[in-house]
């Protein structure tokens, strides 16, 4: 518990060359508050990666909570020296990928819908497009847009948590883009261009 | 549209309030998760198996059981070779060949020979059984 307000209090004095680091080794030696701030932390990032790579809401909740057990779960084999994100994001692709190869078969589209006050049509509709054009892309090719394109990672970290080549995940970049403009060309005509 | 505009909307996002509220409940989930016992969340995985288990074993008895014969109640003494009582082996007597009566030849009286030539003479040569014209 003194770990984690000592490491809260760093943070907060944003002191921490990298803010995850003592938390992560607080909540691998077993501390429990330790814990719970660190998936505080991750929850709406994870989330928003397992969203972008399901492409559903209630999907991407169902990722997220998986990949955050499994975090939790493996914390103690996370090398301190390593990564943390680059480990993390690898938990989360290989649970959005078990979740698509799953689920994807008997799966029925539901619309979901959102608290009335909150609802924005002219942004739903984005949204709605946006990830109707993410879908006709395979799952590798979506990683590799997301990691790359949408998150800023650079092609070789991308490639490291895709666990294939760096000119490999460049490939299914440029592929996913290629395919992601002609699917919105269909709302926005000025896409053609880049086809 | 920009490569930028582009990126900006594939990277929509549902709206704020929803996303940490679906985060929060992710998060929530996982570390209820994380608090079940063990052995309760790898229940469905071993008590299959202790069941299969079980019936194989109940099968393996029982066909064990099945297949066993039940013990004679006498036991007939173990089998062995007899000796039979046969003479000593003796060198075999060739057969007598019994010549064969050599096949008489016909009788040839005589050998008659007609020819007829080209200019229509016919010669008739008859032999007596000593050969002599």
């Amino acid at each position: 518990m003194t770990t984690t307000l000592a490491w809260m209090a760093q943070a907060a004095a944003g002191e921490a060359a990298e803010p995850l680091a003592g938390l992560v080794a607080a909540a691998s030696a077993g501390d429990r508050a330790a814990l719970e701030t660190l998936v505080e932390t991750m929850e709406r990032r994870v989330y928003t990666l397992a969203f972008r790579l399901v492409g559903d809401r209630a999907g991407a909740e169902d990722v997220a909570q998986e990949a955050l057990w499994k975090v939790c779960q493996r914390l103690s084999q996370f090398r301190q020296s390593g990564n943390f994100w680059g480990w993390v994001y690898r938990i989360v692709l290989n649970q959005a990928h078990d979740h698509h190869r799953a689920g994807a078969r008997e799966k029925v589209e539901i619309p979901e819908v959102t608290a009335p006050e909150t609802y924005n049509p002219a942004r739903e509709e984005q949204l709605r497009r946006a990830m109707a054009a993410m879908k006709v892309l395979s799952q590798k090719e979506r990683a590799a847009l997301v990691l790359i394109d949408l998150d800023g990672y650079s092609s070789r970290e991308a490639a490291r948590m895709m666990g294939c080549l760096d000119i490999t995940a460049r490939a299914r970049a440029a592929q996913a883009r290629k395919k992601v403009r002609r699917e919105l060309s269909r709302y926005y005509p000025e896409l053609r261009e880049g086809i | 549209m920009s490569q930028d505009e582009l990126r900006q909307l594939l990277s929509s996002l549902p709206e704020d309030a929803e996303l940490a509220a679906r985060a929060a409940r992710a998060r929530r989930g996982a570390l209820a998760r994380l608090e079940q016992p063990v052995r309760a969340r790898g229940g469905w995985l071993w008590a299959p198996a202790l069941a299969v288990f079980v019936l194989v074993l109940a099968a393996g008895v029982w066909a064990n059981r099945a297949r066993r014969v039940e013990p004679l109640l006498w036991s007939p003494p173990a089998p062995h070779i007899a000796v039979a009582p046969l003479p000593a082996p003796q060198r075999a007597t060739a057969p007598k060949r019994i010549p064969r009566p050599a096949p008489r030849a016909g009788k040839q009286e005589r050998l008659e020979l007609h020819l007829a030539l080209s200019d229509g003479t016919r010669v008739q040569w008859i032999f007596d059984k000593n050969f002599s014209l």
